[in-house]
């Protein structure tokens, strides 16, 4: 095991330059060239008088890479603290990083966008909404705080902590099924709060009165006696299955505007 | 007008720098853009109500991989500029916003496609042995981004007035469909939630946090409390099952 040559201050500016990981994002290379700009000052260190392996580096780190950008830096902190064993070691064999790199994408990626896009943002975002409806300026300035705590959290403890662990992070986290469980965890309240702000947001009430003989009948009352929100669910369920079909979201936008004229035409919606 | 809506502009471009440079730091979420638009134009309270609602309509339009989705920035700065300088009501900004999200999104989509020769003029600087001339080609999409900043400042200079003779030109029941439209859309975001971040095995809680909110009215902040809970005794069961 390489001696550490990194110092928090270094791992500091790597943590700071990874905002800029999505910059030059591309179609062909997604966060390619950010990713050799975050961690440049920290590859310039580790192979202070070996410009060779240096340029070989910066170069190879452009390779395409894509992953959820507020976790990037676990993988950071895990490809430096190989980069240091290849810094001492003339047998190691730098595949090893590349491959590495590319097998962690894809899992920190399915982890990072549950929580950050999918859990983080949409409790945070529900937060900010309950105050922000009403005009309250709280509700902007909570969801912000929440957000950005929970996102620097992540994006500092990846970058210490995949680069304390190393590559055997990985191991670590494969033994305990820890990856696992947590993105379990992350889904459960990512999904249960979905769930309670599709019946709190989707707006979706038949405004039609039908008289009959016997009096009138109001279909939104009868249908709020089977079932509450039956539906806001079935619409947005509708919209999942298509989204399933291969359907673009634009034409799902576009048809909910027919929807939404035809309704109020017919005197069902208003 | 000109230098408000050179502001305005302003807080286009920056919103489409959040995820480039600014880390994905959710800036350019309409609950933020909506009230700093507001507070430009002097109408804070109408700028966050705004926001609000193109949040709750924009909540699941997210960029997850390679796809990249309607840009909610861009188009929830002019749509707020629109709506509170025209005086129409959050409504109108709602539909006002989609048009905008989607031609931003083109725009968003053309410099991914250019930034392929951005890398490589990168990689070429790397075998150079020149890291300033690599790094300085890092911050070359910057200009590859003005686009929606000039987007945003024509449309707002030529649309205002554009804006203000179409929002009365609408028979009444367009508007009504509008405000319909608006309430329907977020099934549209929930559903590209869903679609990430469901599978057979989680699917049930979904169901758990809707009907605690349409039966018990519980908000989300409950129902997110009682979701950890949750996961902690789930956790605390299967470490029992293993350590049996």
């Amino acid at each position: 095991m390489a001696k550490k040559k990194l110092s928090v201050k270094d791992l500091n500016r790597v943590f700071w330059r990874s905002f800029a990981l999505q910059g030059s994002e591309s179609y062909t290379d997604m966060q390619g060239m950010g990713y050799t700009f975050s961690i440049l000052p920290a590859l310039k260190k580790i192979y202070t008088g070996n410009d060779d392996k240096l340029y070989e580096s910066a170069l190879r780190n452009t390779a395409l890479f894509n992953t959820t950008p507020h976790i990037a830096t676990f993988i950071m902190g895990m490809s430096l603290a190989l980069e240091e064993e290849n810094s001492v070691d003339p047998d190691f064999n730098v595949e090893a990083i590349s491959s590495l790199k590319a097998a962690l994408m894809g899992p920190v990626a399915g982890i990072g966008d549950t929580l950050y896009w999918g859990t983080f943002r949409v409790i945070a975002a529900g937060i900010g909404l309950s105050l922000a409806t009403q005009g309250n300026i709280l509700g902007p300035i909570l969801y912000f705080l929440i957000y950005t705590t929970l996102h620097f959290i992540g994006r500092y403890g990846g970058i210490r902590l995949g680069y304390s662990m190393g590559a055997k992070a990985m191991e670590k986290a494969y033994e305990g099924n820890y990856l696992e469980k947590f993105t379990l965890a992350a889904s459960i309240v990512g999904l249960m709060s979905i769930g309670s702000m599709t019946s709190s947001l989707v707006n979706f009430k038949i405004s039609a009165i039908f008289k009959t003989a016997g009096g009138t009948i109001n279909v939104q009352n009868i249908l709020n006696d089977i079932f509450p929100g039956l539906l806001p669910l079935g619409l947005t369920f509708l919209m999942y299955y298509l989204l399933k079909k291969k359907v673009k979201v634009i034409w799902l936008i576009l048809g909910i505007f027919v929807l939404a004229i035809a309704g109020v035409y017919l005197n069902i919606l208003k | 007008m000109i230098l408000k809506n050179l502001l305005i502009a302003l807080v286009a471009y920056i919103s489409q720098l959040d995820e480039r440079y600014l880390g994905a730091s959710m800036m350019n979420r309409p609950i933020i853009i909506g009230p700093v638009v507001g507070l430009i134009l002097g109408d804070l309270q109408k700028g966050i109500i705004i926001g609000a609602a193109l949040e709750a309509m924009f909540i699941g339009i997210v960029t997850i991989g390679a796809a990249l989705p309607p840009d909610v920035g861009v188009a929830s700065a002019i749509a707020t500029a629109l709506a509170i300088q025209s005086g129409a009501s959050t409504n109108v900004a709602v539909t006002l916003a989609m048009p905008f999200a989607i031609v931003a999104q083109g725009l968003n989509m053309l410099a991914f496609t250019l930034n392929s020769y951005t890398i490589k003029k990168g990689r070429d600087a790397i075998k150079r042995h020149n890291f300033k001339s690599m790094q300085r080609w890092h911050f070359f999409p910057l200009i590859l981004r003005l686009p929606s900043g000039i987007l945003t400042f024509l449309v707002l200079q030529l649309g205002t007035k554009a804006a203000q003779s179409l929002i009365a030109l609408l028979p009444t029941k367009i508007m009504t469909s509008f405000s319909v439209a608006a309430g329907l859309l977020p099934a549209v975001g929930f559903a590209m939630l869903i679609q990430m971040m469901m599978d057979k095995k989680v699917a049930p809680y979904f169901f758990i946090g809707f009907i605690l909110s349409s039966y018990l009215k519980m908000p989300v902040i409950g129902v997110s409390v009682l979701a950890l809970l949750i996961t902690l005794l789930i956790t605390q069961k299967n470490n029992k099952a293993k350590n049996n």
